[in-house]
């Protein structure tokens, strides 16, 4: 075997704590990485596996620091490093792609000059061959114009586009090691895949070594060849990622795969449904963009086009589909925060379009909403006691102390008992502020909650117990549950029924099984496929699947409805609707 | 959040402290002062500090302590009062447009952008030139001058805080606009408006000497700090207490204004309760 590429030996990294003490969040952690070869850091978050990717650039915040153990890179010790040889390492040996693409890259600068720049620092090539070598990347990348991208500016690309060109600024000088934190974690489900792909293909070609940091089991299992695993900055084990991840052996491990979403918990329950509660009848919400000029006429844009669906007394439905595929906005339409621009939405029969201030105001008092964002959706500067009684404000007839005990209450439900009413939202993880949240939304007893994404911030053993918490309170209080997606694990595990949106139109929808088991729509084979799972596989094991359903022909004269003009709904089993258009 | 544990804070205390000293001798100075604050006495002339004058005399021979103790009083009532109707107008104002949005906003942000382009001192001169000096002249004056940039922090912090899903989640739960901004918008801003105020202080106090440097403020004989400040430069190099004095009360009452400010904009913010 070749020397390693990278070689870390019992590395020890301390915090200062505000008390002035210091407090080890990685220790004694030793693992190699061979040329070519894509080593991945797992765990949850404070494990410490983003301070290892850092300090192997000598990146740490200001409040951390090395306190032992050995980084050999090539040979070359780092943690000893001066500052000038490490500015000759960063960059041209080592490659860093980060989470956040949107602000990775200098959005005042083209793409084209960000890329030459470190060519022309390091490599000290001429202008012609440092042009040359960031358009065969940026091709290498599958940007579909290169010399197109090579003069705009970052802004001109979306998110999976910007963490491609990123990709290819940071490869283009063919680095010894990528360090990739998280690359994918802000992308697409479809788009992520797009992204890893390339990665994995290019990096293997290079010969880089690469340092995944990464949350997400599902990928990691499909892309790394080897495995650590990182608890309370420690490593729990290491490993080949089949044996590590397919045949654990650590109680940790095992608990965290156990976290996974798995089909047979709750959900898939057609017999739950009752009459219906919620009918949405050709709706479409527009925007305006804000012209340029304000003399210009504002351009429109349909969110929204044209989506029909009900919801029953008791079911969850799950709408799911990328950004911008308008699941958003039909939640937010639900809850009057946007108002439709066509069609009706109906509650328990009623028009809601047409609903007086007061009838809006008893209809808030039956539907709430579930915010994504624990860190936004709680005011600071209340205790969580304030945030669950504003909850029973509008109900008529309760004195303020009753709404203080009812609010307790609440969050003694949701698992925050005792004095937890006079904390501050700072004081709480991104769990326990979402139990705030769900607390917040029930107080009232609604017969319909929506939840955009309540479990996409939260760590897989997190979002475990909100999943699970969500399906008691459904047991116990029987509000119907609209639960707003882009992790199709998830939507497996709790949704009766499920509904997949593609650029404002639903594309397909039915039972869970119907749609995970029979999909008919290309999209949703194609999000099907670009969510790899971990299941059980019969004792104590676990297998990689990946969602390969062969495509069913659309019916004779038709094909897959996929934008453009209004589509024709084709039930193809009960319950299961999937959009056509005429060929 | 209570205000026991805000006396913790060794800023507030110092600051507390300082500004409790000024506000006595502004008390003081209405009630009882060693002599007449504008009494004459050209036989004690420019006479240096001594056991019968305190801080010594000024060109008229008028007792220091005296107008320093009459003039707290008027520099800071003039102070407080800029900052306060400033504060409370620029609020609105900016909270309103910030969170209203539409035309609203479009209105009321031209206006103001038009009254901040001009520079605040030309427009108080201007304003002075009409209404002639008076206490409330200063005030109303610069009130206008300052209200504009107050309005435009709290309409930008607004709009961030606006965007939070605690005030979508208000409306989910039924509240009417003017509720959801008045309880969970504008608490989230006072951070920046207290950090403002207490910079507006400062400027209203050496403003208000400004004015009355060019004879547009408190109208003589009777003394603020500016103005002693302003009357002193003639003598600076002969009796340097008449710059001193005033000079040193003025940094001292900012001083205290500032710590006491960062004390309280700590205090309100629960994320540094602990701190």
């Amino acid at each position: 075997m070749n020397a390693p590429t990278l070689s870390i030996e019992g590395l020890a990294v301390a915090v200062r704590t505000p008390e002035g003490g210091a407090r080890r969040v990685v220790d004694d952690v030793s693992f190699d990485i061979a040329p070519g070869k894509m080593v991945a850091l797992v765990g949850e978050s404070g494990s410490g596996k983003t301070m290892i990717g850092r300090s192997v650039l000598k990146l740490l915040p200001p409040v951390a620091r090395t306190e032992a153990g050995r980084i050999l890179f090539k040979g070359t010790e780092l943690v000893a490093a001066s500052d000038a040889q490490m500015r000759r390492v960063r960059g041209r040996e080592i490659g860093m792609v980060f989470q956040e693409p949107m602000v990775s890259l200098n959005p005042a600068l083209t793409v084209g000059f960000q890329m030459m720049e470190a060519l022309r620092l390091h490599h000290r090539v001429t202008e012609a061959e440092a042009r040359r070598q960031a358009l065969e990347m940026l091709e290498r990348v599958k940007i579909v114009d290169p010399h197109g991208c090579f003069r705009a500016y970052p802004h001109q690309y979306s998110g999976g586009m910007r963490q491609r060109i990123m990709l290819a600024s940071v490869l283009v000088m063919r680095p010894a090691l990528l360090i990739a934190d998280e690359p994918t974690t802000a992308l697409d489900a479809i788009i992520q895949k797009e992204v890893m792909d390339i990665m994995s293909e290019l990096t293997r070609d290079i010969g880089t070594a690469v340092l995944l940091v990464s949350h997400d089991l599902g990928m990691v299992a499909s892309y790394a060849d080897e495995v650590v695993m990182l608890r309370h900055g420690k490593v729990v084990e290491k490993g080949a990622t089949q044996e590590i991840l397919l045949a654990p052996r650590h109680e940790y491990t095992r608990m965290l795969l156990e976290s996974l979403p798995t089909r047979a918990v709750s959900g898939g329950r057609p017999e739950v449904a009752g009459d219906n509660l919620v009918e949405v009848d050709k709706v479409s919400v527009e925007f305006r963009k804000k012209p340029r000029f304000f003399w210009q006429r504002s351009e429109r844009f349909r969110a929204v086009d044209g989506a029909s669906l009900t919801l029953r007394k008791g079911e969850t439905l799950a709408l799911v589909g990328e950004s911008g595929s308008g699941k958003t906005t039909i939640g937010r339409a639900l809850v009057r925060l946007v108002e439709e621009s066509d069609g009706r939405i109906r509650f328990e029969g009623r028009e809601v379009t047409a609903f007086d201030a007061r009838s809006l105001a008893a209809y808030r008092l039956q539907t709430q909403m579930v915010f994504q964002d624990p860190f936004s959706s709680l005011d600071p500067r209340m205790t969580l006691a304030a945030i669950v009684a504003e909850g029973l404000r509008t109900l008529p007839g309760l004195s303020r102390a009753e709404r203080d005990t009812r609010a307790r209450a609440m969050l003694a439900e949701v698992g925050l008992p005792g004095d937890y009413g006079d904390r501050n939202p700072h004081e709480l993880s991104g769990g326990q502020r979402q139990r705030v949240s769900i607390a917040r939304a029930i107080v009232a007893t609604p017969k319909l909650l929506v939840a955009d994404e309540p479990v996409s911030a939260l760590d897989v053993t997190v979002q475990k117990q909100i999943l699970t918490l969500f399906s008691a309170l459904q047991a116990k209080f029987g509000f119907s549950y609209l639960f707003i997606s882009h992790d199709l694990g998830v939507v497996e595990q709790i949704a009766d029924r499920v509904v997949v949106m593609y650029r404002g139109h639903i594309v397909e929808q039915g039972t869970r099984d119907q749609v995970y088991d029979s999909p008919h729509h290309p999209y949703t084979l194609r999000l099907l496929a670009a969510t790899p799972r971990i299941a059980r596989a019969g004792g104590s094991g676990y297998r990689l699947v990946r969602h390969e359903a062969a495509q069913a022909a659309a019916p004779q004269g038709f094909d897959y409805f996929s934008g453009g003009g209004a589509p024709v709904m084709h039930e193809v089993a009960p319950g299961h609707i999937v959009a056509l258009k005429a060929a | 959040m209570s205000w026991r544990s805000l006396w913790r804070r060794p800023n507030a205390i110092v600051g507390g402290l300082l500004l409790l000293v000024m506000i006595g001798a502004a008390i003081v100075g209405v009630l009882y002062t060693p002599y007449d604050p504008v009494a004459n006495d050209l036989a004690t002339r420019l006479k240096p500090p001594s056991p019968a004058h305190w801080l010594g005399t000024d060109e008229w021979g008028r007792d220091v302590l005296s107008r320093l103790l009459f003039g707290a009083g008027v520099s800071m009532t003039i102070s407080s009062f800029t900052v306060l109707a400033a504060v409370a107008v620029g609020t609105l104002l900016g909270a309103a447009a910030g969170y209203f949005g539409g035309w609203f906003e479009r209105v009321a942000m031209a206006l103001l952008d038009a009254l901040l382009a001009f520079p605040s001192l030309i427009m108080a001169l201007g304003m002075m030139a009409v209404f002639g000096p008076s206490r409330t002249g200063v005030i109303a004056a610069l009130t206008l001058a300052y209200m504009p940039s107050v309005a435009r922090v709290v309409r930008g912090s607004v709009l961030s805080v606006r965007e939070k899903e605690y005030v979508e989640a208000s409306r989910v739960m039924g509240n009417s606009e003017p509720f959801t901004m008045f309880r969970h918008v504008l608490p989230n801003c006072v951070a920046p408006i207290i950090v403002l105020a207490t910079a507006l202080f400062g400027w209203a106090l050496l403003a208000e000497s400004a004015l009355s440097f060019l004879g547009l403020g408190v109208p003589p004989p009777a003394s603020s700090w500016g103005g002693m400040l302003s009357d002193s430069r003639n003598y600076v190099g002969q009796a340097p207490w008449l710059a001193l004095v005033p000079g040193i009360s003025i940094s001292l009452t900012l001083l205290g204004i500032n710590l006491f400010g960062d004390a309280l904009r700590d205090q309100f913010d629960p994320r540094m309760k602990n701190l």
